[in-house]
C-alpha cells in the first residue's frame, strides 16, 4: 500500500522535535519527514513521490530563510501530486496579508497559531488526514482506527461499502 | 467776454490751482451760477440718479463712493478745492456713476448743464477754456486711476507674497508637529521596552541560574564510579543529549532512513532519535549491527533515550534562556532613551543590538557585516540607534528577500569615521536622492504603522546633531547605499561645541 506522509517545514529546530513528538503517535500509519527551508521540502516531496509514495498532509510555517511558506504551499496547489495534499500554515507570524493570499491563491485547509497544544496539533493532523483519505482513497476502511471514525464510517456507508444485508 | 482769457503764456497754467478755477469761473459774468454749502457727510449726487449741474469745489473735500451691488459703499477717491464734480454725467447724458458725499463743510458753485452747454455753443473761445479745465481735472483723474491701479498691482503680489510665505510656515509647522509626534511615540515606546526588558531579565536571570546548575549537577548523580566524568550507560546519555551534536533536517532524515534499513523492526520516532547519536554514544549502545532488534533492546534502548531527551532538553533550555537574555539586553541598551547619556561609547554595539531587536525581520536576507575597528565617539546610543533601525528596514522594504544587505564601519581619517548601510534593491531614483531626506517624504502607499516618511528627516537630523552628515547614493551594481560619516571627537571637544 502506498504510504502517506506528513511534512513539517520549519527553519527552528526546536518546532520540528517537538513537532515530532507531538505526531509521534500517528507515525505508525503516517510517516512524518521534516525540512527546514521550503527548498529542502520540495527534495522531500520529490523523494516521497519517487518511490510511489504520497504526501496527505504538510505543515508549514511562513516565515523562513529563502522561499516563504505560504509561496510554497500555493506552488504545492498547482503542483498536480501535491494538489489534495492537505495544507496547514503553523505559525506565529504570517500576517494579515501574507494569510489571505495562502487562503485565496494557496487554498489554504488550516491555520495553527504558534505556539500549539499537542492536543490541538494531532487533531488537526486526524482532521485534516482525515478529509485526505476520503477524497483520494475509494476505500478508506484502513484508517479508521487511527483517523475520525465516524466521519469514515459514514463515508463508508454512503459509498455502499458495506450494506446494511 | 474776454476777461477769462488768459494771455497765450498762461495757457499751461496749472488748472488745477482752485483759486484760477475759481477765478475763471467767477469772470463768467452772465453764466447763471450760484454757491452751494453741505455740511460734513451730507450726499451731493446720488449714484444712479440723472445730475443736471457741474460743481466747482471751492473749500472742503469731497469722498467719492461707489455702491455697485454690495450694500456697503466703497470709497473710490477724494476730491478738494479745484477739483470738478459732475463731469462724467455731464459729457456722457447718462445718470451718474458714483456718488459724492462732503467730507467736512463743503462750499461748491454749481452750474447748470445746459448753461455751460449754451455758453459753449454761444462762444467758442470760452468753450476752450471750459474744455481745457475738464480735461484737465479727467486727466488728473486718469493718472491717479493708474497710480491706483499700480497699488493695487502692488498690493496684490505682496498677498501673493505673505500668501506663500504663510503656507510654507503651516507646512513647517505640521511637519515639526509630525516629527514632535513622532519622537514622543518612540521616546514611549523606548521607556516601555526598557521596562518591559527589566521585568523579564528577573526571571530570565533565575531560569538561567537553574538550568545551569541542573546541568552541572544532574550528571553526577549517574556517577557510579564516583570518578568524575565515568558516567553508568544513563549519564552517558544525558550528556551525550546536552551536547547533542547539530544536523540539518537533511542529515538527520538520511539517517534515520539508514537505520530503518538497518533494524526493520524499529520505529520511525525511534529511529529518528537514534539518528540524533553521535557515532561514539551510538557504540556504547552495543547494538548489532543489523538485523532486527529483540524486543528487550528495543524497550532498553527507548528508555536509555528518555534520558538523551533530558540532556536535550535541558539544553534546549539553557540556549533559549540565554537567547532571551540577550535579547533583553539589546532590547534595554537599544530602549535607553534619553538626552542626559551623552557618552563615549562604540557605535558599532549599537548597530549589533539594533540587529538583534530586528533578527526576526533580517532573517530572510543574508546579512553582510564589516565592522572595521573604529574610535569611540561621543553622543546618544538611543538616537544613533534609530538611524540604525530606519536604515536597516528601508533595506529591508527596498530589497527582495535572500538578497544581501551590507553593513559596513572603517575609519577614513584620524578625525572621522564613516558608516554605510548598501541593500540590492531597486535604488533612489536620481532626482529624489536630495528629497528623500525631507520631511514627510514617503514612498509607501498607506500610511500605515509607522510608515509617516519621517524616518530618513529624523536621521539626517540626529546625525547632524552628532556633527556628522548623511547621504544617500545608488550602487553601480543595483540597489542603494547610505553613507554616513561622522567627527571623532572627545567629549571635552564636543561639549565646546555644543556651548
Amino acid at each position: 500500500m502506498k504510504k502517506i506522509y506528513i511534512l513539517c517545514v520549519d527553519d527552528e529546530p526546536e518546532v520540528l522535535e517537538a513537532v515530532e513528538r507531538d505526531i509521534a503517535e500517528l507515525e505508525d500509519d503516517f510517516p512524518l519527514e521534516t525540512a527546514e527551508s521550503a527548498d529542502d521540502a520540495r527534495t522531500v516531496i520529490d523523494q516521497i513521490y519517487a518511490v510511489g509514495d504520497r504526501l496527505g498532509l504538510i505543515l508549514c510555517d511562513h516565515v523562513m530563510p529563502g522561499d516563504t511558506g505560504v509561496e510554497l504551499l500555493i506552488e504545492m496547489f498547482n503542483d498536480e501530486r501535491t494538489h489534495d495534499t492537505r495544507r496547514v500554515l503553523l505559525t506565529g507570524q504570517a500576517g494579515l496579508e501574507a494569510t489571505v493570499q495562502a487562503v485565496n491563491a494557496g487554498q489554504l485547509n488550516h491555520y495553527i497559531a504558534k505556539p500549539w497544544t499537542p492536543d490541538n496539533l494531532r487533531q488537526v493532523a486526524r482532521d485534516q488526514l482525515t478529509e485526505y483519505v476520503i477524497q483520494t482513497e475509494t476505500d478508506p476502511r484502513p484508517y479508521m482506527q487511527q483517523l475520525n471514525m465516524q466521519k469514515l464510517a459514514e463515508v463508508v456507508y454512503k459509498r455502499g461499502l458495506i450494506s446494511d444485508e | 467776454m474776454d476777461a477769462f482769457i488768459q494771455s497765450p503764456g498762461d495757457e499751461n497754467d496749472d488748472l488745477n490751482d482752485p483759486i484760477k478755477v475759481q477765478n475763471i469761473v467767477q469772470k463768467i459774468r452772465h453764466l447763471k451760477k450760484e454757491t452751494v454749502s453741505y455740511a460734513p457727510d451730507a450726499p451731493i449726487i446720488n449714484e444712479g440718479e440723472s445730475n443736471a449741474f457741474i460743481y466747482v469745489i471751492l473749500e472742503g473735500s469731497v469722498q467719492l463712493l461707489k455702491h455697485g451691488q454690495t450694500k456697503a459703499s466703497m470709497p473710490v477717491d477724494r476730491f478738494g478745492p479745484g477739483d470738478l464734480l459732475g463731469l462724467t454725467s455731464f459729457w456722457s447724458q447718462q445718470p451718474s456713476f458714483l456718488s459724492s458725499k462732503a467730507i467736512t463743510a463743503v462750499n461748491c458753485l454749481r452750474l447748470r448743464n445746459e448753461d455751460v452747454e449754451q455758453l459753449v455753443h454761444e462762444d467758442p473761445a470760452f468753450g476752450k477754456t471750459v474744455h481745457r479745465i475738464f480735461i484737465s481735472n479727467l486727466s488728473k483723474r486718469y493718472r491717479r486711476m493708474i497710480a491706483l491701479n499700480i497699488k493695487v498691482a502692488e498690493l496684490g503680489n505682496a498677498l501673493e507674497h505673505e500668501h506663500a510665505q504663510l503656507k510654507q510656515a503651516m507646512q513647517d509647522l505640521e511637519s515639526t508637529r509630525n516629527q514632535l509626534v513622532h519622537q514622543e511615540k518612540l521616546a514611549t515606546l523606548g521607556q516601555l521596552l526598557a521596562g518591559i526588558a527589566h521585568e523579564i531579565n528577573n526571571p530570565c536571570a533565575a531560569l538561567n541560574r537553574g538550568v545551569d546548575n541542573l546541568i552541572r549537577i544532574l550528571p553526577t548523580l549517574f556517577d557510579t564510579t564516583h570518578v568524575f566524568g565515568k558516567f553508568n550507560q544513563e549519564g552517558r546519555m544525558l550528556t551525550a543529549g546536552m551536547n547533542c551534536p547539530y544536523w540539518s533536517a537533511e542529515e538527520k532524515r538520511s539517517r534515520m532512513h539508514q537505520l530503518l534499513e538497518q533494524y526493520p523492526n524499529i520505529k520511525r520516532p525511534l529511529a529518528r532519535r537514534m539518528a540524533q547519536l553521535d557515532e561514539h554514544t551510538f557504540r556504547s549502545l552495543h547494538l548489532p549491527d543489523h538485523g532486527s532488534l529483540a524486543d528487550k533492546t528495543i524497550a532498553r534502548i527507548s528508555n536509555l533515550f528518555d534520558f538523551y531527551e533530558i540532556g536535550n532538553y535541558l539544553r534546549s533550555v539553557q540556549l533559549s534562556s540565554d537567547r532571551i537574555h540577550k535579547l533583553v539586553i539589546s532590547l534595554k541598551n537599544y530602549g535607553k532613551h534619553d538626552e542626559a547619556t551623552w557618552q563615549m561609547f562604540d557605535l558599532r554595539d549599537g548597530i549589533r543590538d539594533t540587529l538583534t531587536v530586528l533578527n526576526n525581520r533580517l532573517k530572510h536576507y543574508r546579512i553582510q557585516l564589516r565592522l572595521d575597528p573604529i574610535p569611540p565617539i561621543y553622543g546618544s546610543g538611543s538616537e544613533l540607534n534609530q538611524v540604525w533601525t530606519n536604515l536597516l528596514i528601508n533595506a529591508i522594504q527596498a530589497t527582495e528577500s535572500g538578497k544581501t544587505i551590507a553593513i559596513s564601519t572603517e575609519q577614513t581619517d584620524p578625525h572621522s569615521i564613516m558608516i554605510q548601510f548598501s541593500d540590492a534593491g531597486t535604488g533612489i531614483q536620481p532626482h529624489l536622492l536630495e528629497k528623500i531626506f525631507e520631511a514627510n517624504f514617503t514612498t509607501k502607499k498607506s500610511k500605515s504603522d509607522f510608515g509617516l516618511g519621517l524616518g530618513l528627516a529624523i536621521s539626517k537630523e540626529i546625525i547632524e546633531k552628532h556633527g556628522g552628515n548623511i547621504q544617500a547614493s545608488n550602487r553601480a551594481e543595483g540597489g542603494a547605499c547610505f553613507t554616513i560619516t561622522l567627527p571623532v571627537r572627545s567629549s571635552q571637544q564636543s561639549v565646546q561645541e555644543h556651548s
